[in-house]
């Protein structure tokens, strides 16, 4: 009986089917009947069996060719997991540390988000007083500190211990062989000597006395290229006692800088910056605004936002400050001066005899210290001390120079046979008259050199031992900051290639571990590190806590990034010094300047500096010699849009040819030359030089001509034009455009009374008079549009009616406040993954930077060649990203929708959509629009561009160096070529903070879905020290960007295009001394 | 088709100036004393006969320019746009310029051969095969461009309207992708076009093609044409059809790429003018282009009795009337920005003509366009095929700069004066537009070798044999005619 039966099945319709045979059964459970998955393989010869193979494979080529993508491969990629989760950690989700930088010996706080444990983005302690934004909001951040983090993830950094037995023929050594023969050297020497580079770090300074403790004889002594031993100098012969002055902006009304450029080099720099930006903005509400004075002999970035500027040499700047002090009846009356001088002075002391406790005068760090003694004697005549200036204590040491002399002398003297040096780079920057190179030389043949260094570099090459740096993101340390703070450096991940700080270095020298250093067991040891150990035992003895991890305190500093400082130092009067000129060595006065983007040249090797556009000569991948217009007349110098001379200039012997870049706004008999280009070995790979890495040779070493005695001024006689031409990179077309474009530029940046468009500013007292001085309302024909245009009207709470749910993002970019710092560049590049694209790609205009600082020189001169010959130009700055138009000409012409409007108001960028016909950047008309037109990313940006056979999608994940993809933010596409790109508003930011928002929302943990303010910060308005950028909900009637932009000195640029821009400028106000037009013109010249 | 004369060498012919314009007599478009075979003869003979020494010379020298484009496209598909000097803010450059240029120069003929066709301008018909094969070779030059230019290239496809699983479409509002319309229509119709004006004069070829090869190509090639009344009939229909089709194309296409500029935002290209400007622009561009060739070819290939001195001072006064439209609207622009009162627009062109870093180029634009066709009003030069050849040359050049002055000028300088930038090529891409002239002479030399270069049953149609009334004697009407025409010396003096 068959199964069938069993189941009692009563309806069949087949016979078949009711036997149930084994046939039956089987067609049954074949799913699809008709089917035979093995006819293709049956080769039966049948016609029907052909004609399906034939239906089969037309249907396969057709659904595999048809989009074109059956055959594309596309990229492996492995999912690893964590194997244990951290508590706490809530992976994708970034974490924030604060940790701090020291740069100069000076600490800049810093608040570093790390991602999955690897630190991506670097911005300022909001909780540190030096730096807090919007009153503690935020934190700003330098251009260098953000950019250090790029360093980190450097491929070309040092990896290994090196010892080079023979010059420049190095090896690999273990860490155990290094110390072993370093402290049986130091166990045997006596006379050992250790140079640093200037550091405030307690635990440094307490391992280098420990460290002098344990072995007699060791000396140490400290040398730093960019140094302020001039005020140190200056200070401590005023005040009996090494000081420095920390200046309060935000109590002066008038600031007096003698060549001080207070807004940009200065260590104290953002917290200057903020004070001051805080005083123009109150222009808006109290109608007051302070008033700045600068006499400078270059063009800085504190020049560009001068009220008042008169550039002059700095000898006469010299002179001036005497003058001035004659006018506070401290000095007598200077006769070497012209009409024009004493009246400028005569101006400043107008105002600075009626601010008594409101000012602040500051010098130079290059100036002479005796000339800055008689600026100090003017500032306590002033009532400066403890109103505006207060007081931090220095270390008492010799200066910079006297220690570098007597270094060199002991070791050309044979009383050193052992020399640490502990970072910095001697070699390259030393005073090329102590030749310390050939001291190093002298050292090699009888003793032993050790340097310890993040990269491998030229001090590195003449020493027998280097040792690789740990990154400061990657270590332990700490430092003083300029306000007299101790910041905590808490490292974001263990060292990429190992590496050792000053003290943990001295630490392993010395034989210590880390039970030693802490004295406890090897099994509690394990734990830590010995960078860790030796800062624990410090902090350890400075709060005396022997378990210092577990100390509140250090606790609540490591967590806050910093210790309150203390109270400030209170001086004695001061003792004033007299002041004599020695006789002007040549017809031309050399200023060496520490650069904006290299500082003293230890960033060569960081792409991201190295592309930034200087912010005053928008200068990249170089240095040049600024000169005068009318001295490069003299000179026969010409340039255009890319090349310009060189000029031979001989200082003290010593010769240099350097490329000359005229520059508007230098003093004639100045010529500036910027230090930290020209390094030879900027970011060689471990053991070889290697003469294609970013920093390798770019630039013009002027460290060559650097002597001691002229550090910072030296005089040359009139330099000669060799003939050649260099090609140099600017982001902006250079100043001489002809006359016909001068002229249109004119009616586009000049001010409103001469029709300016583009750029709108006014004075103060204009603007007082009448608030709508700086613009009108632009001319605008709405009715004339091809496409409808979004709704003109407001929403009922008066923000935006269109791309406004639920919020409506706005930005407001304050010119006023702006100072041209690149703060915001920077962080927007490492927040938004932006490609550096090298020199060859800049001079053809193909930088990559989504923000750009649109610099603007403004004369009153009204002919165009008088124009460039008039040395004192004002500068507009105007920071320009993507202005997210609501009525975007981008998106009307993208032929494949790549780039749409939110319901937001964002214009985005759809990156994989972009299929880059460019049309959209050539329908902007703030051509902010930014194409790759190369991969960027796996380009090397001093080589050449390849052809790539590979698939094209692919390439970056074979050719960015594993280490430097690190440093790249998750949140943030990393775009091929062929793409265009352009500010997104940090869309990735507001998405995390709305999401957030309204999760809350939902949990009934806040009373609406949509954000506040400083909930959502883009990385520009997050790192601008003066807070000249605000973004928020225009929705939001109490929001800042809100009220910025109902303010009385917004508009829209370009507003007459009916674009409708979500981002807003506020003018500028500039606040001259008020006196009619014609002084003002006769000042001039 | 019957033969008329059986021995051309029996007609006794003498010189005629068919330029001359005679009141109340119409001017023979063929000289020579041709007949129907002589027509076939000289023009197969181009196809059948053993190439010439000179066209491998020629082919060789075109097909080595190829393979430089073939190189520098190489290069640009496998490294990136940047390799071109495209930059920010000149996002286009060569790449749309040379694209404008080439579909500007594939305008002609079409024009030729269908407006004049619907108009009955008889004279095109020996010129209209060649012109209509510039056309296509001109519009694959030329739509290679924009697909090439954009950055992935891999992804161009993406422009047309393809169902796909993302779900995305073409944007329709931009004019790019009317632009891929405008011209893959163009190129279709023109195509087209060609093809089915060739298919009785390929039948020719293959009756009389001694090589088996040539009999099986041509035969497939000209699809079983017999010359039947009823096969005469259906091609008669056709090809008005398609003359009235191809008709607006030659207004749409190019009116179409002038709104790649006419509809952005651009001081430059943000004007209503553009589309009849770039209209008669490729008129004019074209017919220099065909003069170019033509005048050459109809010595290397002995067609000087198709090709007459009629046909080239025809095509000089058509290029001496559409230049002063072009010349007219460059004026247009300069005064409508004048008069605009847009402070952009006539900043804009304040650079274009006084000071800006192009200015030359605008004046290289003038001369070329402007002033040097002035000269075709003079008909001695008309009737110099070296002088015309000479304008028709500068004429072209003249267009390519009128494009460069158009796009970069217009990009280089726009609103901010923080983002001006100056554009300089790099030899790939002046390689590239060098190697598009070699694609282009490549295609064409092989038309010129494997084609009918003209269009003989067209032709045919056009001479007095054609039009022989019943009952008139067959044998004097050839030199009746021709001794009709022939001009008194009164005649000759103006």
């Amino acid at each position: 009986m068959n199964d069938q039966n069993q189941t009692g099945r009563s309806y069949w319709q087949s016979l078949n089917e009711l036997a149930n045979t084994p046939a039956v059964r089987a067609a049954i459970e074949n799913e699809f009947a008709s089917y035979d998955p093995n006819e293709m393989l049956k080769g039966s010869g049948t016609n029907q069996s052909r004609r399906k193979f034939l239906q089969l494979a037309g249907a396969s080529m057709a659904l595999a060719g048809i989009t074109l993508t059956g055959c594309r491969r596309w990229p492996k990629e492995n999912v690893v997991e964590q194997t244990s989760r951290p508590q706490g950690r809530i992976p994708g989700v970034p974490e924030q540390y604060a940790s701090a930088f020291e740069l100069g010996g000076y600490a800049q706080p810093l608040l570093v988000s790390s991602y999955d444990g690897r630190p991506i983005k670097i911005e300022g302690n909001p909780l540190h007083p030096q730096v807090a934004t919007f009153g503690g909001k935020l934190g700003a951040s330098s251009v260098l500190a953000q950019a250090s983090l790029l360093e980190m993830y450097d491929p070309e950094r040092s990896r290994a211990i090196v010892h080079r037995n023979v010059v420049d023929q190095g090896q690999a050594a273990s860490a155990t062989d290094f110390a072993a023969a370093i402290s049986q050297q130091t166990k045997k020497s006596g006379k050992i000597a250790i140079l640093t580079e200037a550091t405030s770090s307690p635990t440094t300074r307490d391992a280098l006395s420990r460290f002098v403790a344990a072995n007699k004889g060791a000396k140490v002594y400290e040398y730093e290229a960019i140094s302020r031993d001039n005020h140190y100098v200056a200070d401590k012969q005023a005040f009996g006692q090494p000081v420095r002055q920390v200046y309060d902006l935000s109590k002066a009304d008038f600031i007096v800088s003698f060549d001080a450029d207070l807004l940009g080099t200065h260590p104290y720099a953002i917290r200057h910056s903020n004070d001051w930006a805080q005083k123009r903005k109150s222009a808006d509400t109290t109608k007051t605004m302070n008033r700045m004075y600068v006499l400078e002999s270059m063009y800085s970035t504190t020049g560009t936002v001068a009220d008042e500027r008169f550039p002059t040499t700095i000898r006469f700047i010299e002179q001036m400050v005497l003058q001035l002090a004659h006018k506070a009846g401290l000095e007598s009356a200077q006769d070497k001066l012209n009409s024009d001088q004493t009246a400028f002075v005569e101006k400043i002391w107008n105002d600075l005899a009626k601010a008594e406790g409101k000012a602040i005068v500051a010098g130079g760090h290059h100036l002479r210290a005796d000339v800055l003694g008689i600026i100090n004697a003017i500032n306590e005549k002033l009532r400066s001390f403890g109103n505006t200036i207060t007081f931090r204590a220095e270390p008492d040491r010799a200066t910079h120079i006297e220690q570098m002399r007597a270094l060199v002398d002991s070791i050309n003297t044979g009383n050193v046979d052992t020399l640490i040096i502990l970072g910095g780079n001697p070699v390259y920057d030393a005073p090329t008259d102590l030749n310390f190179g050939g001291a190093l030389g002298n050292l090699r043949g009888r003793g032993v050199s050790v340097h310890l260094s993040v990269y491998d570099n030229e001090t590195s090459a003449a020493c027998q031992w280097h040792v690789n740096r740990a990154h400061y993101l990657e270590s332990w340390g700490d430092s003083e900051a300029w306000d007299g703070t101790i910041c905590i450096q808490q490292p974001l991940i263990r060292p990429l290639f190992d590496g050792f700080t000053p003290a943990s270095l001295l630490s392993a020298i010395s034989g210590e571990t880390v039970a030693s250093v802490l004295k406890v067991t090897e099994d509690a040891a394990r734990e830590l590190t010995l960078d860790q150990a030796v800062l624990y035992r410090t902090w350890a003895g400075k709060l005396n806590d022997p378990f210092v991890a577990n100390n509140p305190n250090f606790r609540k500093a490591l967590h806050d990034g910093f210790v309150g400082a203390g109270a400030p130092v209170t001086v004695k009067a001061v003792r004033k010094p007299t002041v004599s000129f020695p006789a002007a060595g040549g017809e031309f006065e050399v200023r060496f300047v520490a650069d904006y983007t290299m500082y003293d040249g230890r960033f060569a090797n960081n792409g991201w500096l190295q592309e930034l556009p200087d912010p005053v000569t928008k200068i990249a991948w170089d240095n040049a010699a600024l000169i005068s217009y009318n001295d490069a007349q003299d000179l026969g110098v010409t340039q255009d849009d890319n090349t310009t001379d060189l000029i031979e200039l001989v200082v003290g012997g010593k010769k240099i040819t350097i490329a000359a870049y005229i520059m508007p706004g230098q003093p004639s008999g100045v010529i500036t030359l910027p230090l930290g280009y020209g390094r030879k070995r900027a970011g060689a790979i471990v053991l070889t030089e290697n003469p294609g890495s970013i920093g390798y040779n770019i630039g013009f070493d002027t460290y060559s001509i650097r002597a001691t005695g002229a550090e910072w001024v030296a005089y040359c006689p009139m330099p000669v034009k060799t003939g050649d031409r260099y090609s140099i990179a600017t982001t902006q077309t250079h100043h001489i455009i002809e006359p016909v474009g001068m002229a249109i530029r004119e009616e586009r940046v000049g001010e409103e009374s001469k029709g300016g468009k583009i750029v709108h500013e006014s004075t103060l007292q204009a603007f007082v008079k009448n608030p709508h001085a700086p613009h009108k309302k632009a001319h605008v024909l709405k009715e004339l549009q091809l496409f409808p245009s979004p709704s003109s009207s407001h929403s009922k709470n008066g923000g935006p009616a269109a791309f406004s749910d639920p919020h409506a993002w706005g930005m407001a970019m304050d010119m006023n406040a702006c100072i041209g710092c690149n703060a915001c560049v920077v962080a927007c590049q490492s927040e938004n993954n932006i490609p550096i694209v090298g020199k060859d790609q800049v001079i053809r205009n193909r930088e990559m930077h989504w923000l750009r600082i649109d610099r603007y020189f403004k004369s009153g001169a009204p002919d165009y060649a008088g124009k460039i010959a008039d040395e004192n130009p004002q500068v507009t700055y105007q920071p320009i990203t993507c202005v997210h138009c609501e009525n975007a000409p981008c998106e009307q012409v993208c032929p494949v929708a790549a780039t749409v409007h939110d319901s937001e108001g964002l214009n985005t960028m759809i990156y994989n959509r972009c299929i880059g016909t460019r049309y959209c950047a050539n329908n902007c008309p703030y051509k902010i629009r930014k194409f790759n037109y190369l991969d960027y990313h796996s380009k090397h940006p001093r080589e050449g561009h390849y052809p790539w056979l590979g698939i094209p999608d692919t390439q970056q994940k074979y050719e960015v160096d594993k280490v430097h993809a690190l440093v790249f933010n998750p949140d943030v596409t990393v775009r091929m070529r062929g793409v265009m790109e352009k500010c997104t508003y940090c869309v990735q930011r507001i998405k995390h903070a709305t999401i957030d928002r309204r999760n809350e929302w939902i949990d009934g943990k806040r009373d609406k879905p949509t954000v506040d303010d400083f909930d959502v910060i883009t990385a520009c308005q997050q790192a601008c020290p003066t807070e000249a950028i605000v973004f928020g909900d225009l929705n939001d009637p109490n929001s800042l960007v809100r009220r910025q932009h109902e303010g009385p000195r917004a508009y829209q640029v370009l507003q007459e295009l009916n674009n409708r821009p979500r981002t807003h400028h506020l003018a500028k106000l500039r606040n001259p001394v008020d006196e009619p037009k014609a002084a003002v013109k006769e000042e001039v010249h | 088709m019957a033969t008329i004369y059986s021995d051309p060498s029996s007609v006794i012919y003498r010189e005629i100036d068919n330029a001359i314009e005679i009141p109340g007599k119409r001017a023979p478009l063929v000289l020579g004393g041709r007949d129907f075979t002589s027509v076939t003869e000289v023009v197969t003979d181009v196809n059948l006969r053993p190439a010439p020494v000179g066209w491998y010379i020629g082919f060789g020298v075109a097909f080595c320019l190829f393979l430089v484009y073939v190189t520098c496209v190489f290069l640009l598909l496998t490294t990136g746009v940047g390799v071109w000097g495209n930059n920010q803010p000149v996002s286009w450059a060569f790449d749309i310029i040379n694209f404008v240029f080439w579909v500007g120069i594939g305008h002609a003929g079409t024009l030729i051969s269908a407006i004049l066709y619907l108009f009955r301008q008889n004279w095109r018909t020996s010129i209209n095969r060649f012109a209509e094969a510039m056309t296509i070779f001109a519009v694959v030059c030329a739509g290679l461009y924009p697909a090439l230019h954009v950055g992935r290239v891999w992804l161009a496809y993406w422009l047309f309207p393809i169902p796909n699983q993302m779900a995305m479409w073409p944007q329709a509002r931009s004019p790019l992708w009317w632009d891929v319309f405008a011209v893959s229509t163009y190129a279709t119709v023109s195509l087209l076009f060609w093809y089915v004006g060739m298919i009785p004069d390929l039948a020719t070829l293959r009756d009389r093609s001694k090589a088996r090869l040539g009999q099986v190509a041509y035969g497939i090639a000209s699809l079983g044409w017999t010359g039947s009344c009823r096969h005469w009939h259906r091609f008669e229909r056709a090809y008005l059809l398609l003359a009235a089709l191809a008709t607006p194309l030659v207004l749409s296409v190019h009116s179409v790429v002038s709104f790649d500029f006419a509809t952005s935002q651009l001081p430059g290209w943000h004007t209503t003018i553009l589309p009849p400007y770039f209209v008669a622009g490729a008129i004019f561009g074209g017919f220099a282009m065909v003069l170019v060739l033509a005048i050459p070819a109809r010595e290397w290939f002995g067609l000087k009795d198709l090709i007459t001195m009629r046909h080239l001072d025809n095509m000089a006064k058509i290029m001496l009337a559409t230049g002063m439209i072009v010349s007219y609207a460059y004026c247009t622009e300069i005064f409508i920005a004048w008069y605009s009162g847009v402070h952009y627009e006539q900043s804009l062109f304040k650079f274009r003509a006084l000071g800006g870093p192009y200015a030359w180029s605008f004046w290289a634009m003038m001369f070329c366009n402007a002033i040097v066709p002035q000269l075709l009003w003079i008909r001695k030069l008309r009737l110099n095929p070296w002088v015309l050849f000479l304008i028709a040359n500068i004429a072209n050049i003249g267009m390519w700069w009128e494009r460069f002055v158009i796009i970069v000028t217009s990009l280089n300088r726009d609103f901010l004066p923080g983002s001006w930038g100056l554009y300089w090529p790099t030899y790939i891409e002046v390689g590239m537009f060098v190697g598009s002239f070699g694609l282009f002479f490549t295609l064409f030399l092989l038309f010129c070798r494997f084609l009918p270069i003209v269009a003989m049953a067209e032709v045919k149609s056009v001479m007095p044999q054609a039009h022989v009334h019943h009952g008139e004697p067959h044998k004097q009407t050839h030199d009746q005619r021709r001794s009709d025409y022939s001009p008194d010396e009164g005649h000759r003096k103006h």
